[in-house]
């Protein structure tokens, strides 16, 4: 009965959560460097979604171009990006056993980095199309992925540290080889659009990608989840899972390449956006604790409302231009990481 | 369920933990190993449960070699209760336990009602229920350890395997904890630090030293001055009470 009860009360909290999402989702359509009123955005929903036409078909007017092909696709890129790391930011703390890891600790972020300063310099887009950028990204973290998990089995079984210090290494090498890259390339257009989509945007949203990404990024979440049981095991740890008739060698490669699917998907559409993966897993931590069948469904809702909140905040902070959303979000991120820290009720998982 | 190893070596860079080790563990007794610091009580333990693989030897289950059966197979039928359980993630102790369920369940399965109730039961038995909801690492070192030796009940198997339980535990939950492991009447394999605790409540004793068997018996026939002496370097006199067909050391200074 108890448990009944409590079950009923996380499905309210999720289906709460759900609709705040909504809300959060239709307010952001409103604001930007048009403010659209409440009716006329319910108005242009229902019509596009009744017309006949395609979206993207021309001479729909403005209002439909504005909501339809501009704000309605980053809105729900920055739902997706933000679910998904948050869940990557719960399972790869899971798998190196450690409370500071994040979607991007073992070197993703480097990969995609050099992937993305490889494809920016000597301008990929002939082989690769208009996004040779995030293509590169994509193959650079995916690559990275791949080399930790071998690195991290040579000379006997991975274990999380080995994984850690694999991806460590192979970080460093990584950076390294981007700062040699920009040293030679002495290109100061080419460094700043680099460093441009280092803060990571969700302006690059289109309706051909979202159908990709939400594709992956649902069926990588619904998976993980599926993976709970496994996931508390880790945090246990292998000796114990062992002899609770579990190897976690490997779950952990299979849970990694996944994670590392998100990451990919998400640096590909949006660059590499921070601190979401790291902050939301704490904050559900202390509402639903660590039993990852709560925990990962709560961070998914929660990393999509923080995300679709930032990004409209980026929209309208500054006259006219948008915020990089990276800085918006370390910027609210990291004063709330020291709060969390400083409170004493919550302790990183400790 | 009957254990038998058949000379389990395992060395680690050039040194020999462990140089042949055979024992044999019968039906619904309590084996006790012995011995001092290092001489491989732990690593011994740990070839058994699975997670060292001895470089040489056999270890069987009722028969079978242990190589032969999956880590689910062997979790179904020895539940363990390691040293050093110490976690970078707080659980609530509930959870904890639950966790002996996971080798009954399938990928999807969920935990029931039934996993609840005998998570719930194996609490009641180390005297942890009203603790259930709390946070596994507000607890004291030995309702931690108590909390694993929950979770290896709620595991609901033949035989245990248990790594210096009554570590952490003051004197009352020593006893109560061995208590709870006689009256379980499982076939147990346990290393214990405490030769009086080891004497009260083992049917039988192996001493290890230097990785290697020394000396096995009754506490009655194993645990003699000489013995003592030989064993741990130290002076003793070993009396018997009463009835009690168990002997009690009193320790009396190095060698």
């Amino acid at each position: 009965m108890k448990n009944w009860l409590q079950a009923t009360k996380y499905t309210t909290v999720a289906l709460i959560l759900g609709i705040i999402l909504a809300i959060a989702m239709f307010l952001a359509l409103s604001i930007g460097n048009v403010r659209l009123p409440n009716f006329i955005i319910w108005e242009t929903l229902v019509n596009g979604w009744n017309s006949p036409l395609p979206i993207e078909a021309p001479g729909q007017g403005g209002i439909h171009d504005i909501i339809w092909l501009l704000r309605l696709p980053r809105i729900l890129m920055a739902a997706l990006v933000g679910a998904g790391l948050a869940v990557s930011g719960v399972v790869m703390q899971a798998i190196v056993r450690n409370p500071l890891a994040d979607p991007y600790i073992l070197g993703i972020s480097s990969g995609a980095s050099l992937g993305a300063t490889v494809a920016i310099l000597f301008g990929l887009s002939f082989a690769f199309g208009d996004n040779s950028v995030g293509i590169m990204a994509f193959i650079g973290a995916f690559a990275i992925s791949l080399g930790v998990i071998f690195i991290a089995n040579m000379g006997g079984r991975a274990n999380s540290t080995k994984l850690l210090l694999a991806g460590l290494a192979l970080s460093a090498v990584c950076s390294s080889f981007t700062s040699l890259v920009v040293y030679f390339a002495n290109n100061k257009e080419a460094m700043q659009s680099i460093a441009f989509w280092m803060m990571g945007s969700m302006a690059g949203a289109t309706w051909s990608l979202l159908k990709v990404v939400s594709l992956v990024m649902a069926c990588s979440i619904l998976f993980l989840w599926l993976q709970s049981r496994m996931l508390n095991l880790m945090l246990v740890g292998d000796e114990a899972a062992i002899t609770l008739g579990y190897d976690l060698n490997k779950y952990r490669q299979i849970h990694l390449l996944v994670s590392s699917l998100i990451v990919g998907f998400a640096v590909y559409s949006a660059g590499i956006i921070g601190f979401v993966g790291l902050l939301v897993p704490h904050v559900v931590r202390l509402f639903v604790g660590t039993g990852h069948i709560k925990l990962i469904p709560f961070s998914a809702l929660v990393g999509a409302i923080f995300l679709v909140v930032a990004d409209a905040l980026c929209r309208v902070i500054l006259p006219h231009a948008e915020l990089p959303i990276g800085i918006l979000i370390s910027v609210i991120g990291a004063p709330f990481f020291v709060f969390l820290m400083v409170k004493r009720t919550y302790s990183f998982g400790n | 369920m009957e254990i038998s190893t058949q000379n389990i070596q395992l060395s680690v860079g050039k040194k020999n933990i462990l140089r042949g080790i055979d024992i044999e563990l019968y039906s619904n007794e309590i084996l006790g190993i012995i011995g001092p610091n290092g001489s491989g009580k732990s690593t011994f333990l740990k070839c058994v449960y699975r997670t060292l693989k001895p470089d040489a030897g056999k270890i069987t289950l009722d028969g079978k070699s242990i190589d032969e059966l999956s880590y689910r197979d062997t979790a179904l039928k020895m539940a363990v209760v390691a040293q050093h359980n110490i976690y970078n993630f707080d659980f609530k102790v509930i959870d904890i336990v639950l966790m002996g369920r996971a080798p009954y369940k399938k990928l999807l399965s969920r935990d029931t009602k039934d996993d609840f109730e005998l998570a719930r039961a194996a609490l009641a038995k180390v005297g942890l229920l009203e603790k259930a909801e709390q946070s596994f690492n507000t607890l004291s070192g030995g309702e931690q350890q108590r909390t694993i030796l929950a979770r290896a009940l709620a595991q609901d198997t033949e035989c245990l395997i248990l790594d210096e339980p009554t570590n952490h535990l003051d004197i009352r939950y020593q006893l109560e904890i061995m208590e709870l492991i006689q009256k379980l009447q499982r076939t147990t394999l346990i290393a214990v630090h405490d030769l009086n605790i080891a004497a009260k409540f083992c049917h039988r004793l192996i001493a290890l030293r230097d990785g290697q068997v020394v000396g096995q018996g009754t506490p009655k026939e194993l645990l003699t001055v000489d013995f003592i002496k030989e064993l741990y370097g130290v002076e003793s006199s070993v009396h018997y009470f009463g009835d009690n067909i168990y002997p009690h050391v009193v320790f009396e200074s190095t060698l």
